[in-house]
């Protein structure tokens, strides 16, 4: 599903961020990613949604390589991967309905078919109440339901996570994440961006270890040795 | 509906002072577009008359006082203008001659010397009018002429009109070209101000426009959503150019009509002028369509 060969990653004429990163990762697998701040998660995640292209190796999504794709292909591979941003990037002057149902407009998918969808989803997430609410007037945690629904409302091959987590308390992040473990088991590749090694240490899935730039994948994460690596990497 | 959409994606499409000023700049622009139109479509029309009552006219002048000094009284005048008349008939090339009489000339001289003027007291030259065949150059024609009239006197005059027509032309043809160079520069205006208004929109939105781009929106759907704002908004401010234009041309007409200048006398305008003038709207807003295009194109070529 997704494989890096040898990639790079630098911005401009800048010193590369990514060097060499070669993994794969298996359809329907679910991955977190973590590493010490600036050791480049967010560049990662750019390069799996195709923020940035490498500018060396190869990247392959879906079995293609993203610098070899058109245009038009390159969209329609992004149609398929959802993103869950730091940030949130809600568009604070729609209300809650409108940003969930954003991806599936773009799709010009009909108004009914976005309707059921926003209706199932806004359930989901525990939104129900706040449809026609601006996301401005919601709390972080419940922004980060309304990103995480409009993430998801696509139905996307791939999720990407950037700190989903980081700005709910345990009960939720736990609910959040046992959300995404429920889209995994229908299919969907996760990646998750954290630093919350006690989350990583409870979901038991394989993590991706980004160290100054260069990665190692482990396959079963306990937070003793994830922190001991961690440290290591600091 | 897909204003409503727009609406719903891109806050600050959202009228704001930015939009306010670009939609009364094209409106400006529109109206000056409107007028110079309209000045080459009357200057072109204006140069065709003009060229056509002057062009292959010749006026003979039979002056009032001879080569010694001494006057011809005006009946002396109008007698000899008959001569010439009737000499030049036998002149081929040819079409129409006219010797004007005692009264037409008086009529001629009323505005200024008066209704009563006593003109047998006034030096008053005599005129005749010839109107060539359309097929007959001036320069072909004045040859048979000028040894005709050499027969009749040696003191007649000639008034050949095709220099008048030349000049005319030349000063028509040079307000045509000074108005198509106005109607480019104002073309330049609406591209430059389009082109810049979306680019200050893209600038203002990059973030919302990067979003949608890694969400997966196409490229001719985020063109789209800018080419529809621009529309709405050209579309406002041209018409509201129109009207403001054609409000002073109407203007310009009531006042050219009491002032009854000869010269622009019965400028109209036909359906196709119509036609291309309240059309200046809707190229103005294809062109504004096209460079909303070109632009927000560019710059999404810059993502990869």
């Amino acid at each position: 599903m997704i494989d890096f060969e040898h990639v790079g990653l630098r911005y401009g004429k800048g010193p590369e961020i990514l060097s060499d990163m070669d993994f794969s990762l298996d359809p329907g697998s679910f991955h977190f990613l973590t590493g010490p701040s600036g050791s480049g998660k967010t560049s990662l995640m750019r390069l799996l949604y195709m923020g940035h292209l490498p500018t060396r190796g190869i990247l392959k999504i879906g079995g293609k390589d993203v610098t070899k794709m058109s245009r038009e292909e390159r969209i329609m591979t992004r149609r398929s991967v959802g993103v869950v941003f730091q940030d949130f990037r809600l568009l604070y002057h729609l209300n809650v309905y409108d940003n969930i149902a954003l991806p599936l407009r773009l799709m010009e998918q009909p108004e009914h078919a976005v309707k059921n969808a926003v209706d199932e989803l806004v359930e989901w997430v525990g939104l129900k109440d706040y449809r026609r609410s601006s996301p401005s007037t919601l709390s972080g945690g419940q922004q980060q339901r309304i990103a995480i629904a409009r993430a998801v409302i696509g139905k996307p091959k791939i999720l990407l996570a950037d700190e989903p987590t980081g700005n709910l308390d345990d009960a939720i992040g736990y609910r959040i994440l046992s959300l995404f473990e429920q889209l995994n088991k229908m299919g969907t590749t996760m990646i998750i961006a954290t630093h919350n090694l006690q989350m990583v240490d409870r979901f038991q899935h394989p993590c991706i270890i980004l160290n100054r730039g260069h990665v190692s994948v482990q396959q079963s994460a306990t937070s003793y040795s994830l922190a001991q690596r961690l440290q290591e990497a600091q | 509906m897909a204003f409503t959409i727009l609406k719903k994606h891109f806050s600050s499409f959202r009228d704001d002072i930015g939009t306010q000023f670009v939609t009364t700049l094209i409106a400006l622009i529109s109206a000056l577009a409107v007028l110079c139109c309209a000045a080459l479509i009357q200057l072109a029309k204006l140069e065709k008359r003009w060229s056509n009552s002057l062009q292959g006219h010749i006026t003979i002048e039979v002056p009032a006082l001879r080569e010694d000094g001494s006057f011809r009284s005006l009946d002396q005048v109008i007698v000899m203008s008959q001569q010439v008349r009737e000499k030049l008939q036998a002149v081929e090339v040819i079409k129409e001659i006219k010797a004007y009489t005692k009264e037409e000339l008086a009529a001629l001289i009323a505005p200024w010397a008066g209704e009563e003027a006593l003109l047998d007291n006034l030096p008053i030259p005599g005129m005749v009018s010839i109107t060539l065949h359309s097929n007959t150059t001036t320069e072909q024609a004045l040859p048979a002429i000028i040894k005709v009239l050499g027969t009749v006197s040696r003191d007649l005059r000639l008034d050949v009109n095709d220099r008048w027509a030349r000049d005319i032309q030349r000063l028509a043809s040079l307000l045509t070209l000074i108005s198509a160079v106005i109607a480019l520069a104002l073309i330049f205006s609406i591209v430059m101000t389009v082109a810049g208004s979306v680019k200050a929109r893209l600038a203002n939105q990059a973030a919302e426009i990067d979003l949608l781009h890694l969400m997966g929106a196409s490229d001719e759907y985020i063109i789209r959503q800018f080419q529809i704002h621009v529309l709405k908004l050209v579309s406002l401010a041209s018409s509201g150019g129109l009207i403001v234009g054609l409000a002073v041309l109407a203007g310009i007409g009531w006042f050219l009509n009491r002032i009854e200048l000869e010269l622009l006398n019965n400028v109209g305008w036909s359906i196709l002028q119509w036609t291309i003038i309240l059309a200046l709207p809707v190229m103005i807003c294809l062109l504004s369509w096209f460079v909303a295009k070109i632009t927000v194109s560019n710059a999404l070529k810059t993502m990869p």
